[in-house]
Formats: structure tokens, C-alpha cells, sequence
């Protein structure tokens, strides 16, 4: 695992050659980069055959999938999944706690809400409270303390998007520590051990994750090098007895790097798969199409997590085209802006004048202690305090888990399509201006647009 | 309403500044008396109506404190508060307290404001106070300061609570001594994040709701 000489024993392989059918060494061709590549990193781990097949069968009996429902227009499905922490039913919004606490939710909240999976972030919570102090507290579930599950993204993501210096390498991450300025790598292998740490039930994969705005060679080799570190970190993994392991499809907005990526990763039957690099500075044209590509050739056993969506609109959207998993910063963070999320685009602004003497809750619909409780006008006064951020932070996550409920509920009841056309047309509603991508997205997941809702001419 | 003279005001400015107060509390009875507010509770409908304190000021002019004490005794107020500064110290303030308490009528409740720390709440109870109000315990709480039931203080943004596993105080019974680490909150605080918020409130509000208790305890034991 140490050899200093990584490219002559490395088993790899390129869409051309299918992976783990021949047991010798190889020198892939086209693998240029990787030979130009400096040798002088220790520390990258090598996967046999027979590890991976050990783990993933591992895994494999951790996370069993079964679909419950089908739609028979569209491409979305319910399922239910176990984890070592209760069993998952999707379609499912997963908050995001970042440092180990969704803000401004107390872990008693959480637990009421009752998120079947919540995020946490590796590269926050590595630094503070540090691989050490998780360890010695016995990982992320007790600290909070959670008792459903938890999902670690690999910390690459962050890294990229909020140090300045951060470089890739074949190594890993290359950076320097915004603490004390020292140069410090993260790679698969450390990203594992940390995400072993926290003892999530599900773990990232560490991938090379590129903008969704850039474009050209950068984009190709970051997808090539995301399948060499799949399988270091499979190879780093160490707790495949309780922990799953997910890959990340990359590719950017190339539909034939993104099929590459899904063929190579697939092979490698991992327990679950996200599909990655989206939710960047893209359009939604392209976005649509992306995740329509992923999520059809994603296979109908294994979980489909799309990251960092979204807006009720994308959940709604995206579920149709047949994604189970979705991660967001956006409810809890528009909360703290005073926004408060109902089935309308606009959402509910508590902080407009117009709700000072509203007494009436954010939704007469909703069952949340929020809207059991408080008015909009309290909520107005509230708005920008902690309490007043706290409470609607708690509609906002009452409010994602229940849209999702909702759609388990009509998919169940082969009522999907009825389900979309109501909600779509509300969301919109009044002027029933719909966005193209919306319109596209559905058609092609198989649902009539022409049953929306229209302005009607006088 | 009354009026709370700045802390370096001179005798003759206090004496003055009593009086008005004294003519402002007066209005504020009259014009309560002639308005009897009524409310309805939020779910029975039953009405119910509202208390009127008056606040005896003076500074730390023991001539002033009595002669406010017996001016606004004498008005139908429902209960009386001391309010203004007492002293510079404890042991001023509670050296003054007495003979201000024992200008008050018996029969009625007597508040402190802005007395909310543990040793302070039990010195003023057996000066003869009964209730008192500060926002002190909630805004320590908030700045990482947390209290245990035998009187000692935490300060949870110490580093030596890092990787602490047991609750604030093993002996308290809110929900957040039952279900999180000091080490978490800790971790909370450094991490500024909000949900730290609620947690150690809850509990400096639990310690003290709980010592207060004992308080009255003791004083129905005869104790103190």
C-alpha cells in the first residue's frame, strides 16, 4: 500500500477496458496522466478484486432496497431502504447540519421532526471539533447526540469552494490550513478515516468535484480521476460492516463523460450513488438533463442521491425523473432570512410589513408546532432574532419532510401525476408562468404538461 | 412609569427626579384605575384583569427610600418594587434593603428588579423580598456561562471542556443535562452556533426555578 512506484502496480481501468476481469498488472494507455504523475506519495491504497467484493457485499447486506411503489407515468418510485439506524422511505429531503447541529434546531427539535438521515459535514466537523475529540466522544451519533442516521459528504466539496488555495492533485486536496497557514492534503484515504470517525451510516466518496461552470479538458480529467479515487477509498475503508459507502457521478454537463462515469462506477456495486457537480452556476436546461441521463441509468436497486437540491420545485421535479435522496442548505438558510417555505414559489417573507397584524400561522395546512403555535405577526417580530429564526427553521425542515411524506403518499396510491399537476400549477399560480426547464423536465420524465394550469384570456 | 436617575446624579437632581416619578407613578395609577384593561385568555375566554406596581426609588439616600416608601403606600397600588440603584456592592444593597423592606406593606407582594444571580437571590429572599427579575442568568447562559445546583458556575468556552462526556451537572433534571454532553456544547459555543442557545437557557432557568424552590422550603421548615 506504501509503494512508491503507484503506476505500474495500480489496477485501473478506462471505459474501454472493464475493470477486475483480468488479475494482471496492466499499463492502460490512456492513462497518460497518471505515469506523468509524481510517484512520491505514500499513503494511496490499493483495491483488489477481492476487497471490493468483500466490502460490497458488506454493505450490500446493510443497505437493502426495496421499491414500494412505481409511477406508471413518470420515472419516480417510493422505496424503502435499512440502515444500521432505521429504515429510510423515499422520496426523502435530508437537512443539513453542518457542524454537527441543523442550525438553530436542538437535537430534542431534530429528533421531533424526525429526519430519517441528516447530514454532516466532514471537513467542518474535522476541524472542530477534530478527529480526536469525535473519536474520543464516540462518533457524530453520540455528540449530537441523533439517533436516526447520519451522511457524511467526503469534504472535498467544501475544501474547493471555501479555501482559496485549495489545489488538486492526483494525492488529493492539497491546502493550506486556514488556522495555521500549514500545507495539508486531504485524501481518500484521510477522508475515509475521518468519515469513519463520525461513524455516519452513509459515507462520500471523495471525488474531484469541478464547477458546473467550467468546461474542457479540466471536466474530463476531473471525472477520470473521481473513479481512481473510488476505489482508493473503498481500499481505505474500514468499518464496511456498519458504514456505506456512496459514489459520486461526475462529468460535468458532457453526457458522455457523465455515461463513462456512470458505467465505471456502476461496475464497481457500490451500495448507493450520488450524482454529483450540479447545483453550481448551471442552467436549469442543463441541469434537468443531467440528472434525467444519471438517474435512468442509475440502477433501480440502490438509492439515487441527487446533492444539494433544492427548492421544492427541484424536489417535486427531480422525483419525477426518478431521484430518492436530496440534501439542501436552502430551508434552513432562507429561514434565517425570515422566508418561510409553503407550496408557492414566493414562500411566506415574514419580515414584509404586510404580516405585522397577520395572525393567522405561516400555513393553515401545516401540522408543525410552529403553526400550531405562533402567528405570522409574532413570527414578523421575531424574524432576524434567534427564537424567530429558530421557529421558522423549524416550519422550513416540518415543511421539507412533509412535502416528501406527501409524494411517498401519492406514489403509493398511483396518484403521482394528479399529485404533480396540482402542485405544479399552485406553485405558479397565479400567473401560471411556468419555467421552460420545468416544462421540459416533466415531459420527459412522461407527464402531460398540458393538464397545468393556464391563465385564463378574458 | 418612573423615571431611573443615571448612576452620578447629585442629591438635589435625585431628590427632584424622585418627585416627578412620584407624580408619574401617581398618573399611571389614576389613568389604570380609570381604564381597567380586561383580557381574555387565548383559549377559556375568561377575562381576566391586570396588577399595578408601584416602584420606590431614592437612590442610595435613606431618607429619599423611606420618604418615596411612605408616599406610595398610600396609593392603591397591588404590590411594590424597589427599583434604581442600592449600591455599589452586595452588602450595600442589602444593608439598605432592610429598613426599605420594612417600609413596605406586609401584606403585599415586594419585587426587586435586577437581582437574578443564585448567592444574590438567596441573600434578598432572607432580606424579606419576594420576588425578583433579571435578565443576568439568561444572557450568561447565552455567553457560556452555566450554573450547577451546589452554586458553582461553568464556563463552557473553556478548552477543558472539549472533550467532556458527562451533562453540566449529573444532579439537575432538565432535558438538557439529560441529553447532551458539555463537551457538544462546548463544541456548540466555539462553533457559534444557535441551538446552543436554548439548551443552557433552559437550564440556568431549571437551576435557579430549582434553588428558588428550596428556598421556600427551607423558610416553610423554619430553616432560614
Amino acid at each position: 500500500a506504501n509503494e512508491q512506484n503507484p503506476t505500474s502496480n495500480r489496477k485501473m481501468s478506462t471505459s474501454a477496458t472493464p475493470m477486475f476481469e483480468s488479475t494482471t498488472d496492466r499499463l492502460l494507455s490512456d492513462q497518460v496522466e497518471v505515469a506523468s504523475v509524481s510517484s512520491s506519495f505514500a499513503g494511496a491504497l490499493e483495491l483488489s478484486e477481492e476487497e471490493r467484493v468483500r466490502k460490497t457485499t458488506l454493505m450490500r447486506n446493510i443497505l437493502r432496497l426495496e421499491v414500494r411503489a412505481r409511477c406508471s407515468v413518470t420515472q419516480a418510485r417510493c422505496t424503502r431502504f435499512t440502515l444500521p439506524h432505521g429504515v429510510v422511505e423515499t422520496p426523502m429531503f435530508m437537512p443539513v447540519g453542518t457542524q454537527g447541529s441543523v442550525k438553530g434546531l436542538t437535537s430534542a427539535q431534530l429528533h421531533r421532526l424526525a429526519p430519517p438521515i441528516v447530514l454532516g459535514n466532514t471537513y467542518h466537523l474535522g476541524h472542530r471539533p477534530g478527529q480526536e475529540v469525535m473519536q474520543e466522544l464516540g462518533g457524530l451519533h453520540s455528540f449530537m447526540p441523533w439517533e436516526h442516521n447520519l451522511l457524511t459528504d467526503s469534504g472535498g466539496f467544501q475544501m474547493v469552494s471555501l479555501l482559496k488555495l485549495a489545489r488538486i492533485t492526483e494525492e488529493g486536496v492539497r491546502f493550506r490550513s486556514p488556522h495555521d497557514g500549514t500545507e495539508m492534503v486531504l485524501t481518500p484515504e484521510h477522508s475515509m478515516q475521518l468519515q469513519n470517525t463520525i461513524g455516519a451510516d452513509i459515507m462520500m466518496a471523495l471525488d474531484d468535484v469541478v464547477s458546473s461552470t467550467v468546461s474542457g479538458p479540466r471536466v474530463e480529467e476531473a471525472m477520470h480521476r473521481t473513479l481512481r479515487w473510488i476505489d482508493r477509498c473503498l481500499a481505505a475503508h474500514n468499518n464496511p460492516e456498519r458504514q456505506c459507502l456512496f459514489g459520486i457521478v461526475q462529468g460535468g454537463l458532457d453526457a458522455t463523460l457523465r455515461d463513462q462515469c456512470l458505467a465505471e462506477l456502476i461496475r464497481r456495486d457500490l451500495p448507493g450513488y450520488a450524482i454529483g457537480g450540479l447545483s453550481g452556476g448551471e442552467s436549469k436546461d442543463r441541469f434537468w438533463r443531467i440528472v434525467h441521463q444519471c438517474a435512468r441509468a442509475l440502477p433501480a436497486d440502490k438509492p439515487r442521491y441527487l446533492m444539494g437540491v433544492g427548492y421544492a420545485i427541484d424536489l417535486v421535479v427531480c422525483t419525477a425523473l426518478g431521484v430518492d435522496l436530496f440534501d439542501c442548505v436552502y430551508p434552513t438558510r432562507t429561514a434565517r432570512f425570515g422566508r418561510a417555505l409553503v407550496d408557492h414559489h414566493a414562500g411566506v417573507l415574514l419580515s414584509r410589513a404586510a404580516y405585522a397584524d397577520d395572525t393567522r400561522p405561516i400555513d393553515e395546512r401545516c401540522d408543525c408546532r410552529t403553526c400550531k403555535h405562533y402567528s405570522r405577526a409574532y413570527l414578523h417580530l421575531m424574524v432576524n432574532t434567534p427564537s424567530g429564526s429558530q421557529l421558522i427553521t423549524y416550519h422550513n425542515v416540518a415543511y421539507q419532510l412533509r412535502l416528501m411524506r406527501r409524494i411517498q403518499a401519492a406514489l403509493l396510491e398511483h396518484r403521482f401525476p394528479q399529485f404533480l399537476q396540482q402542485f405544479v400549477s399552485a406553485y405558479y399560480a397565479p400567473e401560471f408562468e411556468y419555467p421552460q426547464w420545468v416544462l421540459d423536465a416533466l415531459e420527459a420524465a412522461g407527464f402531460d404538461t398540458s393538464s397545468l394550469e393556464r391563465r385564463t384570456e378574458e | 412609569l418612573d423615571e431611573l436617575p443615571a448612576n452620578h446624579t447629585g442629591p438635589q437632581e435625585l431628590e427632584l427626579m424622585l418627585h416627578r416619578t412620584h407624580r408619574w407613578q401617581a398618573r399611571s395609577l389614576r389613568y389604570f384605575l380609570e381604564h381597567p384593561p380586561v383580557h381574555h385568555h387565548p383559549v377559556t375566554g375568561v377575562p381576566f384583569y391586570q396588577a399595578m406596581y408601584g416602584i420606590v426609588h431614592g437612590g442610595t439616600d435613606l431618607r429619599l427610600r423611606r420618604l418615596s416608601a411612605d408616599y406610595l403606600t398610600r396609593l392603591p397600588f397591588d404590590g411594590f418594587a424597589i427599583g434604581g440603584a442600592l449600591g455599589a456592592t452586595r452588602a450595600e444593597m442589602l444593608t439598605l434593603l432592610t429598613p426599605i423592606v420594612k417600609s413596605l406593606p406586609a401584606e403585599l407582594p415586594r419585587h426587586l428588579l435586577g437581582i437574578g444571580d443564585p448567592e444574590s437571590l438567596q441573600q434578598v429572599f432572607m432580606h424579606g423580598i419576594d420576588t425578583c427579575d433579571s435578565s443576568y442568568p439568561t444572557r450568561a447562559a447565552r455567553h457560556g456561562s452555566v450554573y450547577t445546583l451546589n452554586g458553582g458556575v461553568i464556563k463552557l468556552r473553556s478548552t477543558r471542556y472539549s472533550r467532556e462526556t458527562g451533562p453540566i451537572d449529573p444532579a439537575c433534571d432538565c432535558s438538557t443535562c439529560k441529553h447532551y454532553s458539555v463537551g457538544y456544547l462546548h463544541h456548540l459555543l466555539k462553533a457559534n452556533e444557535s441551538a446552543f442557545i436554548p439548551l443552557v437557557t433552559l437550564h440556568n432557568l431549571r437551576v435557579l426555578q430549582r434553588r428558588v424552590a428550596l428556598i421556600r422550603e427551607q423558610i416553610l421548615r423554619d430553616e432560614i
